[in-house]
Order: structure tokens, then sequence, then C-alpha cells
């Protein structure tokens, strides 16, 4: 019945998508005469009627292919299989009062680990003892965790191991520095943006790797990475080569400048927080002299903290989006395609989707971090998109726990800290930091956190007792 | 009729796994198919379920031809498969192994067919938050089948369920294949070693040797040929 209708739709889809598209155009037009194409202005007082009708023309193509385009994805079972998989009207999913951090807090139960770290980690520049050089450790921290995030979907769910991961991280740098510098966009509209293209790119290398498994994969991967980092270094005209892009723009905190002076007509926070203090001091009845003494004076290290607290609100999300895509049918296919593939086919799950999706998601969160590290340093060039970053993710996602979103964070610490820690040693700091690893994988083969937590929660046991009971046997 | 299989050759290699074999399956039935080890019975179900592809014949389901499809594209039409080693996803708990197995259904049913499934297998229930590859084996057997329910399949195919498990269990998971097809109406064809168990449950039976099908019929018929008893059942029946 299904494959029926299914093919059916196949056949037919191109002619019936035409004509709503038409259709879809035809309102757009009727409706676009008198909003775009008649509009009137304002001229020495009278109003004048003027005529726009190449905006009237693009508005139609628009429509039309917006529509023809969406109608196509609805026949072929695009909008679907969404359905499918993204469905979370799942009846053993947590209440909102046991899955909210805040409720769960105020019930004196701690949410999530890793909303709690999170938490936590909200709280560190307000500690007495944090100073610049922490805050910035810190941070470097916590794109250590995007990263891993972004991996683990890939490795540590999907179990495909990716050993080229710092692809996706430098074309969400790239794109951040290329497109502030060509389109002048900023931070927060590129943000997206560069998540995208990396999710294409990942999707770019998912389609020739989907046959590959295991060592062949890893290969595959690893030269992809590379290649990226050769293009950027040979790609003068867009890249400008090994001598990399500086001067990229800093994030601006909606709107204001988080830098000294501010370009433009735009604002600097300091000036924007003094001014308020100021009116409402005044409304208070203060004197101008006595409010002196509380203006903001401009430090390097509010930019620093601002550029702290962006990747901590871009790991809520991930922490978010990670935790609940786990929770969906996507998620646990991701899981069940790691452990055993055949399984998944014969339970009528398709690899193809499932993988390429593993691969655009964890290469998604890769070029976000990608784009926060170009904003953060200012300057990139290939020389920050070498294997070894690769390497170094994919030792936080295993040193972690393949798969655990806590062990990353416990993981990111540690490969972070530690080396920083053995500055003191100098060159014996590798060494002590191999040792390190060795010792941890000796002890603990499994990771940090080497215990799988289930998706799904236990909620139907008390029923399943009670209803088998007043069944009886069928 | 909904499963016809029609003069299917399957080979791996040069080597040929499947020589010419024909098998119908109505629905409502248990179709029994027994062969001695290496004789293609696995090869049988997983060429229904297109891996592999048969290089001859057609495989029909409800009238629709499936040679030519993918596997997960075969098994959306309402078949459900029961691997050979069972194959649950062993890291993943209980729960999460049935809520893969009805990934493809409708999620109105979810609840529901949960439930059903915790009422045929009660131990299941209770170890719902185990992790699945520490389940006993005849446990893993009857999540592996309660995750193929989970589908809601019209067709399901078992191969081996018997293998590896205690003859306790073997009586208890036979029993239950049994009552999903006399209570429930599922249809399902049956592949096993264990040809007395299997012929026992079944209205008709095949049997395959060397990649051929040599016999067919009721399944008493079968039971009670002489060259059968020989060969599968033991020369006393
Ligand atoms: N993947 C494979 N590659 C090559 N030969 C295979 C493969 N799988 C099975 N065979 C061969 O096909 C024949 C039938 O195997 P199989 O279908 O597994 O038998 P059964 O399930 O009845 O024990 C055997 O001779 C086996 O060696
Ligand atoms: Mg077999």
């Amino acid at each position: 019945m299904k494959n029926s209708t299914q093919t059916a739709a196949k056949k037919l889809s191109l002619p019936h998508s035409l004509r709503l598209a038409v259709l879809a155009t035809l309102v757009a037009v009727v409706l676009g005469i008198p909003m775009v194409a008649l509009g009137t202005t304002d001229q020495n007082g009278s109003l004048i009627l003027v005529q726009r009708w190449p905006w009237l023309l693009w508005l139609a193509i628009v429509i039309f292919v917006g529509r023809l385009f969406t109608a196509e994805l609805a026949a072929h079972g695009v909008v679907d299989s969404l359905k499918t998989w993204l469905s979370s009207r799942h009846p053993n999913r947590p209440k909102f009062r046991d899955r909210n951090p805040a409720i769960l807090w105020l019930r004196g139960k701690l949410p999530e680990p890793t909303v709690t770290l999170l938490l936590l980690a909200f709280l560190l520049p307000m500690m007495p003892f944090t100073d610049r050089y922490s805050i910035d450790l810190a941070t470097t921290v916590l794109i250590y965790v995007m990263l891993g995030w972004g991996l683990n979907i890939v490795v540590g769910l999907a179990g495909l191991l990716d050993l080229g991961y710092v692809a996706f991280y430098a074309v969400g740098a790239y794109s951040y520095a290329i497109i502030s510098q060509t389109l002048g966009l900023g931070f927060w509209e590129t943000l997206p943006i560069a998540g995208l293209l990396a999710a294409l790119f990942g999707i770019l290398l998912g389609f020739p790797v989907l046959r590959l498994r295991g060592d062949y994969l890893a290969i595959v991967t690893l030269g992809f990475g590379e290649i990226i980092r050769i293009i950027l270094l040979n790609w003068q005209s867009l890249t400008n080569g090994s001598r990399g892009i500086g001067g990229i723009a800093r994030p601006e905190f909606f709107g204001l400048s988080m830098s000294q002076t501010a370009g433009g007509d735009s604002s600097t926070f300091v000036d924007w927080v003094n001014g308020n203090l100021t009116m409402i001091g005044q409304w208070f009845g203060g004197s101008e002299a006595g409010l002196e003494a509380y203006r903001l004076s401009y430090a390097p290290v509010h930019r620093i903290t601002f550029l702290y607290f962006v990747i901590l609100g871009l790991l809520f999300f991930t922490d978010f989006l990670v935790r609940r895509l786990r929770n969906l049918p996507i998620g646990r296919a991701w899981e069940a395609l790691r452990e055993d593939e055949i399984a998944c086919r014969a339970l009528g799950i398709n690899p193809t989707m499932v993988k390429l999706s593993a691969f655009a998601l964890g290469a998604g969160l890769g070029g976000l971090a990608g784009c926060f590290f170009a904003a953060r340093q200012g300057f990139i060039s290939p020389e920050s998109f070498t294997f070894m970053e690769s390497a170094t993710v994919l030792a936080i996602v295993v040193l972690g726990g393949m798969g655990s979103q806590i062990g990353v964070v416990v993981a990111a610490l540690f490969l972070v800290l530690v080396p920083e820690l053995g500055r003191a040693f100098a060159d014996y700091r590798m060494v002590g930091f191999g040792a390190a690893m060795v010792l941890i994988m000796v002890f603990r083969p499994e990771g940090f956190v080497g215990e799988r937590k289930p998706s799904l929660i236990l909620g139907l046991v008390g029923k399943a007792k009670s209803k088998a009971k007043t069944k009886g046997v069928q | 009729m909904i499963l016809s299989l029609q003069n299917v050759e399957t080979f791996y290699g040069n080597i040929q796994a499947l020589r010419g074999v024909s098998l119908e399956v109505n629905a409502g039935e248990i179709v029994a198919l027994i062969g001695a080890n290496g004789a293609g019975k696995s090869t049988l179900l997983m060429t229904i379920c297109g891996h592999p592809q048969p290089r001859r014949g057609s495989v029909k389901f409800k009238g629709k031809e499936l040679v030519g499809q993918t596997t997960y594209q075969i098994m959306r039409h309402g078949i459900a498969q029961v691997p050979e080693g069972r194959r649950i996803f062993p890291k993943m708990s209980v729960l999460e192994n049935l809520a893969i197995g009805a990934t493809l259904a409708d999620h109105k049913h979810y609840a529901k067919d949960l439930q059903e499934v915790f009422d045929i297998f009660p131990i299941l229930a209770k170890r719902q938050s185990q992790r699945a590859g520490t389940l006993s084996g005849g446990e893993q057997q009857m999540l592996a089948i309660g995750r193929a329910l989970m589908s809601r399949p019209e067709l399901l195919l078992l191969d081996e369920p018997s293998l590896g498990i205690a003859p306790l269990i073997i009586k208890q998971i036979f029993n239950t294949i049994k009552m999903l097809n006399r209570e429930r109406g599922m249809t399902i064809l049956l592949i096993e070693q264990n040809a007395l168990q299997a012929l026992k449950i079944a209205h008709r039976g095949y049997v395959l040797q060397q990649g051929e099908i040599v016999m067919t019929g009721a399944a008493d018929q079968i039971m009670s040929d002489p060259r059968v008893q020989a060969a599968y059942l033991g020369t006393g029946g």
C-alpha cells in the first residue's frame, strides 16, 4: 500500500509540484500588484504612485522556485522522513518538570551533569581569584568542549571514525573571516551561515565515505582534513594563503561594540552602560559628579569575559541540542548504527540518511566552533587547522568515554589544562602528558565516563506490571 | 498469498547458494523452512530482504516485486526480520532496542505496542533499563522478536530462533510464535534446523537441501515422511 502510493507520488510529483508552484505564483502576483508593484511615496507634499515591476518579477520567481522546491521535498517523502526521525511525540520522554534545569533545581534535584557544570562555569568570571589569563584559558577549554561534542556525534554516537574533523572547524573559521570582510556581515548573522556551510562540507565528505568503515574511513577522513588545509594554503585570492586573514571583526553585544572604540555609527558597550547609569542615577536624584564613581571604564577583560559568555551560550545550545537529539529516533538510530549496521537495515533504517545526518550535524557544530574561534582570535591561518587539532579533539572524545557528553567536558579540561600547567617543565611536559594519556587508557579503557546512560528512561515499568496483572494472560 | 518466491537463484560470487527456489506463504500461515546447516536457509531469508539480491527469479510481497529494492525499503512494506544470531544492540537498553524497532511505525501506537510486547514477554518489562548485551540468550531472542513486532509487521521472518538456547526456553519461544499466529493472526516464515519443533507449530513446510527445495507439503505430512524422519528428526521420529 505504502509503496504504491510512494512510487505513484514519485512518478507524478513533478507535474503536481509545478501546478502547486504556478498556483502559489499566481496568488503572489495578484496580491503583489497592489502591495509590491505599486506603491506611493510622498513628493513635495503630494502622494505620487511609483511602479516597481522588477520587484514583482523577483517576487514571482522566488515564490515559484521556493514552492516547487518545498512541494518536491514533500513529494519525495523528505517531510515525512523528517517527521519520522525528529518526532518527539514519544510517550517515554521525561515530563517538562523532570527535564527543566530550573525546576529541577527548585525541587532540590541536580539537573543533567553537563547543565550543572555549565551553570557553574557561568560563575567563573565573577570569582575573586579569576583573572584575564584564567578566563582566556577557560575559553580555550570551552572551544574544545564544543568541538568534542560535535565530534562525539560522529565518532561516539554514530561510530564513524573521523580523523579530519578539523576541516569543519576550518570551514567555520574561514567562513566567518571571509564573509565578514567581503559582505560586511557581523558575527551573529554569520554564525548560522558558518554552521550551515560546515554542515554542507560534512555531507560532501559523507557521500564518498558512506560505504567505508573503520580503518578505511579513518584514512579518507584524514585525507579530507589535509585537502581542506592545503586548499586554504593555496587558494591565495580567497584565503590569503599561509599569511592568513587578520583584522577579523569581533562579536558585538546586541549591536554594541565590546572594544575600546566603536566603528561606524555604533557605540561601545561601556558608553552605553555609562549613559544608562547616568540617566537612571539622575532619575533618582544623583548628581553627575556623585555618579562618576560608578562609571565603568573600558578594560580589555570586558571583551574577554564577553567572549567567554558567548562560547558558554553556544555550549548551552549545543548541549541542549545533542541531548535532545539523542532522545529522538534519529539519535537512537546513530547509536544503533554504531552497534550493528546490518540489524539497522533489517529494521528498515536507511543507513545513508543516518550517517549523513551524523556527519552534517557534527560538522555543523565544528563550524560554529570555528566561527567563534575566528572571532575570538581576530586572525586565522591554515596553521591553526593541522592534523594535531583533529587528534586532540578525537583524544577528548575517546578519553572522555565515547558518546558521553560529560566525559567530553572532563577530558577537555584535562587535555587543555594539563599541558598548560606543565609549562613549568618546558620540554618534558609533552612526555608527561603522553604518559598520563597511556595511564588513563590502561586504568580506564572505557574513558573517564565509560558508563552509557540510556536515552529512554523507565516509566512504563509500573504500568506494565499493573496492566499485565489486570489484563491477565491473553 | 502474501509472499511468493519464484525460481530464485542467489549467488555468492560464483558459488550458487539458491537454485531455483519457489516458495509461497499465505496470509495467516506459519510456514516452516527446514534444512541442514549450510543448506541456504539464511540466504533465502536474506534474499527476501534484498541482501544479497537474487541473480534470477522474483520475490513478491503482496503482489509487489521486491527484487531491486534495498533492504531498508523492503522492510518498510510491512516485513520484519528476526535475524540469525539475534543481532540486538548490545550496549543499548532493552527499552531502546524496542524503540528502535518502532522507528518506522506510527508513533501513535508506540505505547500500546510496547505494552503488548511486555505482555508477551513480561521478562523484558522487568529488564527494560538493562543493557541488552547482558541478557541471557533466551531473553535476547525474546528481545529480537519483540523488536521486530514493534514495527507492526504483516509478515514476520524468523531465522533459527532456537539457536543456542536452553530447551525449556525454546519451548516457550515456540509457544509464543504459535500464539502470535493463532491469536493475533501474524503470518510467519519460520526457518529452523530444529525441524520437529518447527513443524509441530507450522501449517506447511518446505525442506531445503543444498540450495534446492526438495520437498513441500502440509507440516504433518512432512513430519511423517520417512526421508525427513531419517535426515532431520532422527530415525525413530
Ligand atoms: N557471505 C557469504 N559469502 C559466501 N558464501 C556464503 C556467505 N553466506 C553463506 N555462504 C554460503 O552459502 C551457503 C548457504 O549458507 P546459509 O544460507 O548461511 O545456510 P544455512 O542458514 O542454511 O545454514 C553455505 O555454503 C555458505 O557457506
Ligand atoms: Mg543460517
